[in-house]
């Protein structure tokens, strides 16, 4: 068994604009995609939107830069823990996830530290 | 988890609003409006990935508030802005109302005496009822534009009056309003049980919670509130057993009583009981005596029509209607005959606003049926046709005008 990481990237205003009884809807979703897939979906975590910092050395100063903001095309949003035989079996759980409606995800393996 | 959350982000929308509200003061309605938004966005965010919080109703009143000074904050002008988001609600000082719910305090507040009725009923459906405005929109059967512009109008004059302290001269007019705001919802739910519209069916529950809530604050629990949600929990209780509602008036003694609610109609004995205390007598308390007969006649196997008839005159001679002159006429249909009702009846046809109300065409035929007069019954029956109306209500029209046909063909 191996983990995967499911990387969410996707536009936070997308979702701004739909009426409170729609986002019912689109919460309920997720929670029943998380329940039908219990057994592989053992985490996941939210990055909060709108701050953060992007460091880089430029010779003997830090570049620090504020970012990545919500204007970007598509934003690192959150990632899933999924558990599965092989890419092939964590792409089957990717592909029903309500997330792709509204933007893409990525999945990338962890390497085992042993 | 997932039935905590059974329309949480509506019902929550209609109690936040009120609280930001109720704290920033009424000139800050697009603030408080859009500080919901905010916390309903990062909800939405957060909670499919990081899952649903044990309590969200206390996440989202959290972000809410957070959201609200984090606006507060941006804005430059908000240093002297920032303490209107108080601690404790500043904006309706009704004395001595010290329970006034928020959702109660923003009613009053939409319920302002110069403001046209269909803008306080666009007002408290988004404000209160949590809905959107295309959501209104279909909720009043209008145009998104009509609806949008009914609610900015309410909201630009709420703000330009400003904080407000109602008087007590003042309040028992915005009761009377709020009261009449609160059953044009409950009759727009009434109206659309054929269950085509999810946004319209929980009208009925929103304005039986809010007059509820009315009714446990003191500053505005009048028997008249209780007259009112006696008829809600009354109307409510048949809901299930009506075919729609246009069979609801012509075919009540057809319907099968075992199937009302006996939770509605127990509240609503209850609140009868309670709007009897006291001299007052309000259309609500004749309307609701009139829904208790019919309920009570669920018990007795029979409807007492000549107290029926009763109430209906005294509706009539205090708060006359052409919509009360139709149903009075089914009274006098069950007390004097059908001429009798014929007669009654003729007021409301000559009315020109119920030219187009395909109930009355359909009462009107009954009547003439009853009569033995089936082509004058069939012409009317037509005529209900041709009105605006929904599907299960044209079905129903449709198999009274056939049962005509057969009828002629046996004789």
């Amino acid at each position: 068994m191996n983990t995967y990481y499911l990387i969410l990237r996707d536009h936070p205003e997308a979702l701004a604009s739909i009426s409170p009884s729609d986002m019912q809807a689109v919460i309920q979703r997720y929670v029943k995609w998380r329940e039908d897939n219990a057994k592989h979906v053992t985490g996941g975590e939210k990055l909060a939107d709108g701050e953060g910092r992007v460091l880089r050395r430029k010779g003997a100063s830090l570049d620090v830069s504020d970012g990545p903001f919500v204007e970007a095309k598509e934003i690192l949003g959150g990632f899933f823990v999924v558990e599965a035989e092989s890419y092939e079996a964590a792409q089957r759980i990717a592909a029903t996830c309500p997330h792709l409606e509204f933007g893409s995800i990525e999945i990338r393996r962890m390497e085992p530290t042993a | 988890m997932t039935a905590d959350l059974d329309d949480i982000f509506r019902r929550e929308a209609g109690r936040l609003v009120p609280f930001l509200l109720r704290r920033l003061g009424p000139r800050h309605f697009d603030l408080a409006e859009d500080s919901v938004q905010d916390a309903f966005v990062e909800a939405i965010r957060r909670w499919p990935v990081s899952g649903v919080p044990d309590d969200p109703r206390a996440w989202l009143l959290r972000a809410a508030h957070r959201k609200a000074l984090d606006r507060l904050k941006r804005d430059s002008t908000a240093e002297r802005k920032a303490h209107l988001l108080a601690a404790e609600p500043a904006v309706m000082e009704i004395e001595p109302a010290r329970d006034l719910p928020d959702e109660v305090a923003v009613l009053l507040l939409a319920c302002r005496p110069s403001l046209p009725r269909e803008s306080q009923v666009a007002l408290a459906l988004r404000t209160l009822g949590g809905l959107s405005t295309p959501e209104v929109a279909r909720a009043l059967l209008i145009s998104e534009a009509a609806a949008a512009q009914r609610i900015v109008r309410a909201k630009r004059a709420i703000e330009r009056e400003g904080a407000t302290r109602v008087s007590d001269a003042d309040l028992e007019p915005r009761i009377d309003a709020s009261l009449d705001v609160l059953y044009l919802i409950f009759n727009e739910g009434h109206h659309a049980t054929d269950g085509a519209d999810l946004v319209r069916s929980h009208l009925v529950g929103d304005a039986i919670h809010l007059a509820e809530l009315m009714a446990s604050a003191s500053a505005t629990s009048r028997p008249r509130v209780h007259a009112l949600l006696s008829l809600m929990h009354l109307g409510a209780s048949r809901l299930a057993a009506r075919t729609d509602s246009l069979g609801d008036l012509v075919l009540l003694d057809e319907q099968d009583r075992s199937r009302w609610d006996p939770a509605h109609l127990a509240r609503g004995f209850r609140h009868l009981d309670l709007a009897a205390r006291g001299p007052e007598v309000s259309r609500f308390h004749l309307e609701a005596g009139i829904a208790a007969i019919h309920a009570g006649a669920h018990v007795e196997g029979r409807t007492d029509w000549t107290r029926v008839l009763e109430l209906y005159d005294e509706i009539m001679a205090r708060w006359p209607t052409p919509v009360a002159a139709l149903n009075r006429a089914v009274a006098v249909l069950h007390v004097h005959g059908a001429e009798a009702a014929e007669t009654a009846l003729r007021p409301a046809q000559s009315d020109p606003s119920l030219a187009r109300y395909a109930l009355l065409h359909a009462v009107a035929a009954e009547f003439a049926r009853k009569r033995g007069d089936v082509p004058r019954a069939e012409a009317l029956l037509d005529r209900a046709l041709g009105c605006p109306g929904s599907d299960p209500q044209r079905r129903f029209l449709q198999r009274r005008r056939d049962a005509l046909v057969s009828v002629r063909i046996t004789m």
